[in-house]
């Protein structure tokens, strides 16, 4: 990584200072209610500095077309990325390179939408070495999916990544952060924190996959925030399967009028995982459009939170702003959490939102038993046919098809 | 946090007058354990009860501040009266009510419903009851109906058994508040099988500058027993903010049925920070119907513990907030057994900067089978100014239960008012209607002439807010 430039290093040291300077968290914080900060690594002493590069290899992934392949290996570069015929001007990089090489990008944007004022947001920014950037020129279409790997060996306590995705006025462009563990499981847990800040510019079209499928072992945050500028639409698919505990914090920012945001969910957690998901729709300005729309499945002991806020700002007049969460709770001892907010500061709005938690009807399982259907294959077909209202709406096919593999694996 | 001072523009206040009082007795403002012991002393009441309210003050002492909800940076709890004792001796029929404490009642249209089929009056009037009547056939059928400090003197037994045992001081910061300085309100037993067929009601004011109000309500619903109790506040403006905050904790044994209704209609000085809880046995069935049209920050959300098999609970909820107010309100349903089943159905309006919140959680304990819950909040904003926000909480933790929840936020549709208008009613007619209808279905399950205030009031609140 070339030296970073003096703006860069000055963003650091700020950081630095605001982890210093910020109360520690305690877990009593109302938005720490449900997932203790100590199980994702926020509190106690940090781990000492990096350790030596692990010798593990990236998992393997399916082998899907893509316009391009990126990969991180404990938060640092895992090779150059694999670029087969990007449209010109199209730049997909390591972030950390990309401070000397796309500073100018960079400058005005990073730690703009995730910044430092909380603590594990300056825990990341302070920290984050490697991570992917993606920009796309004005009224470009990258056809393909980007597809970045983040991947876990073990070695290291505590990885941090960061992603910076800046979308011109018109352009199109999908990305996939895949998470997956490296494999040769340690007994310390791995701590991830991982920060996306995506720039969706006029009318500029941004598809955003994140699929965490970590094995047994791995503690994740991540957060998400997209800026939707004037007639833009971003789209986020959230997919938590693996992990011990994992906090997902999608945030969508209407910014400007004729946005459209979606924020699309799905989990299934099992054994005694934990998982919550934090999605907000922010509307500051009139007449845009969000949606949001999160599915779970809970099974054994496992324990899920959905916390969803639509928040209208006073001048975002004209809103448009839908909130579903719908849980199926399969067994006794699962736990399933909704708290679906609205924060509406003006009058012109139309929004509702709706959480339900319910379990596998049984009508429904006697219905397919009574054609032949064994029990446990009809409570499969029910989970499927409960996720597939979001599952459909995900443009790409071959990450569908992987993603009902992997449900179908879990539910066994 | 705002700190603007306490000088609030209100506008014309229908309530807002107030009659000089003669205090009997006015401890100093404050609180600390001397002033808590002299309450006791003055009430002599037993020991147990005195050590209840100093542990109390220590746990109040020792819980910070809520920091959710609404903004509570401006209460001075060190400004506030504790106690005080309008009346020495307690009125026993209405002639022998002073005419001052008359005079305020007829203001507040009290005698419309009280003569109708007012069965027993338990009027609260600064801290103390100060006219109580039952009418005898309550009296026949063994129903207590009294003032907690007499429930306290003449029924130690069955009050020492149920007392503090649905709201333990340590719930929450204003519940250990309220039971170390705790004075007045309602005591309600219903024997095993009665049903009181007409509504038990009671009229709550505070009358003096800085003065909290605490008073403590505990219903106990013997198995198959029924009794509907009305509560309704209004209170005279001041210059500095009032602090009113109540404990009611209710016990509907099996089989029996419970029916709350309060109208609170405090001023905008008001803080309204109520703790109000029952607990529902074994198919018996607790009802909260909650109106909260007043106040400038209310903090109350009425609960529900279905510990019974088959227990049902219900909370009906409308609020409406105008300028300067904050109401956040909202219900709680901790389905503990199986079958229950619960259903919340909130209705806000925010006008005129005002802003409501529905604060609310549907709790599913382990092995509350077959659970069901239900909870609709639906919002109307009446202008840009306004804020509407919804806060449900839902932990489920018990497969096989069915739970949802559903809200809508929504504006006055102008296709609505045009058609109104188009057959001839003005545009404030027009919006007034409208927010009836939207709140219909809470009025209907009001008794009569409390949908007919709770209509007066709010198109008092409507005047001119057509912008």
């Amino acid at each position: 990584m070339a030296s970073a430039p003096a703006w860069a290093e000055e963003a650091r040291r700020a950081a630095e200072e605001s982890l210093a300077t910020l109360p520690a968290l305690t877990g009593r914080e109302e938005e720490w209610r449900f997932t203790p900060p100590a199980h994702l690594g926020l509190t106690g002493a940090e781990p000492d500095g990096a350790g030596p590069a692990a010798a593990a290899e990236l998992p393997a992934v399916p082998a899907a077309e893509r316009a391009a392949r990126i990969a991180f290996l404990d938060g640092r570069p895992a090779g150059a990325p694999a670029a087969s015929g990007l449209p010109e001007g199209v730049v997909v990089a390591d972030l950390g390179d990309a401070l000397s090489t796309h500073g100018e990008l960079l400058r005005e944007r990073l730690y703009s939408l995730v910044g430092f004022d909380t603590r594990p947001g300056a825990l990341n920014a302070a920290r984050w070495e490697a991570g992917t950037f993606v920009y796309v020129p004005r009224g470009v279409t990258v056809e393909l999916p980007v597809e970045a790997l983040h991947s876990v060996s073990g070695a290291q306590g505590r990885v941090h990544g960061r992603t910076l995705v800046v979308a011109d006025e018109g352009s199109r462009v999908t990305l996939v952060d895949r998470f997956a563990s490296s494999g040769g499981a340690s007994g310390t847990p791995v701590h991830v924190s991982t920060v996306a800040e995506v720039f969706a510019g006029p009318g500029a079209v941004v598809d955003h996959y994140s699929f965490i499928g970590w094995d047994a072992g791995v503690r994740h945050h991540l957060q998400l925030t997209a800026r939707i500028d004037r007639d833009a639409r971003f789209r986020s698919m959230a997919v938590t399967l693996g992990g011990d505990v994992v906090r997902v914090e999608p945030t969508l920012v209407l910014a400007a009028p004729g946005g459209d945001g979606e924020a699309l969910g799905l989990y299934f957690a099992a054994g005694d995982q934990h998982f919550e998901h934090r999605v907000v729709s922010r509307h500051e300005a009139p007449n845009a459009h969000s949606n949001l729309l999160y599915k779970g499945a809970i099974q054994d002991t496992a324990h899920t939170v959905f916390y969803g806020n639509l928040i209208v700002r006073p001048d975002a007049a004209g809103t448009d702003a839908y909130q579903t969460n719908r849980n199926l709770v399969l067994n006794e001892g699962a736990r399933a959490d909704t708290i679906p907010f609205l924060e509406i500061e003006t009058a012109e709005v139309r929004c509702s939102h709706a959480g339900a938690v319910g379990r596998v009807d049984d009508e429904h399982l006697f219905y397919l038993e009574s054609r032949g259907v064994p029990r446990d294959l009809a409570k499969r077909l029910i989970v499927f046919g409960f996720f597939q209202e979001v599952l459909q709406k995900f443009a790409l096919e071959d990450l569908r098809e992987e993603l009902e593999a992997a449900v179908a694996e879990k539910i066994r | 946090m705002s700190t603007k001072t306490p000088d609030i523009e209100i506008g014309p206040y229908q309530y807002g007058w107030h009659d000089p009082a003669n205090y009997v007795f006015t401890p100093k403002k404050g609180l600390n354990a001397d002033i808590v012991r002299e309450i006791s002393l003055l009430k002599g009441e037993p020991k147990w009860m005195t050590d209840f309210r100093l542990r109390s003050l220590q746990i109040f002492e020792r819980k910070p501040m809520p920091d959710w909800g609404g903004d509570l940076s401006e209460i001075d709890f060190q400004n506030i009266y504790y106690f005080i004792r309008a009346s020495e001796k307690q009125g026993r029929d209405w002639d022998e009510v002073p005419d001052d404490i008359k005079k305020t009642f007829d203001r507040l249209g009290i005698p419309e419903a009280e003569r109708k089929f007012l069965a027993g009056v338990s009027a609260q009037y600064e801290s103390e009851v100060v006219y109580h009547s039952i009418k005898e056939d309550l009296q026949e059928k063994g129903v207590i109906f009294t003032d907690c400090d007499t429930a306290l003197r003449e029924h130690e037994d069955i009050f020492r058994e149920h007392w503090a045992t649905v709201i333990p001081p340590g719930d929450n910061k204003f519940a250990a508040l309220n039971s170390a300085v705790w004075s007045g309100g309602s005591f309600i037993w219903v024997p095993p099988g009665v049903h009181v067929d007409i509504p038990l009601q009671a009229y709550f004011r505070i009358n003096a500058e800085n003065m909290g109000q605490f008073e403590r309500t505990l219903i106990i619903c013997e198995p198959g027993s029924f009794v509907h109790y009305v509560e309704g506040c209004t209170a005279p403006v001041y210059s500095s903010d009032s602090l009113h905050s109540a404990v009611v904790e209710i016990i509907v044994k099996p089989g029996a049925r419970c029916r709350y209704t309060t109208i609170q209609n405090w001023s905008t000085n008001v803080y309204n920070l109520v703790t109000k809880r029952a607990v529902a046995q074994e198919n018996a069935t607790m009802e909260w119907v909650d109106g909260n049209l007043g106040s400038r920050l209310t903090m109350k959300y009425p609960a529900v513990w279905l510990t019974g098999r088959g227990a049902r609970g219900e909370v009906l909820s409308v609020a409406m907030a105008s300028e300067g107010m904050h109401q956040d309100a909202g219900a709680k349903m901790v389905h503990v057994a199986p079958d229950t089943s619960s259903t919340i159905v909130s209705k806000s309006i925010s006008r005129g900067g005002g802003r409501t919140s529905y604060r609310g959680l549907v709790k599913v304990d382990p092995g509350a089978k077959r659970a069901k819950a239900s909870v609709v909040c639906d919002a109307l904003l009446l202008d840009e100014e306004s804020r509407s926000d919804t806060y449900p909480y839902m932990d489920i933790q018990e497969e096989d239960s069915s739970i949802g929840h559903e809200a809508t936020v929504s504006k006055v549709g102008d296709d609505q008012i045009f058609y109104l208008m188009s057959r001839g009613l003005s545009e404030e007619e027009a919006t007034a209607m409208i927010v009836r209808g939207f709140i219909e279905p809470i009025a209907k399950e009001l008794p009569m002439e409390y949908a007919v205030e709770l209509n007066r009031l709010i198109e008092l609140q409507m005047e001119g807010s057509i912008g």
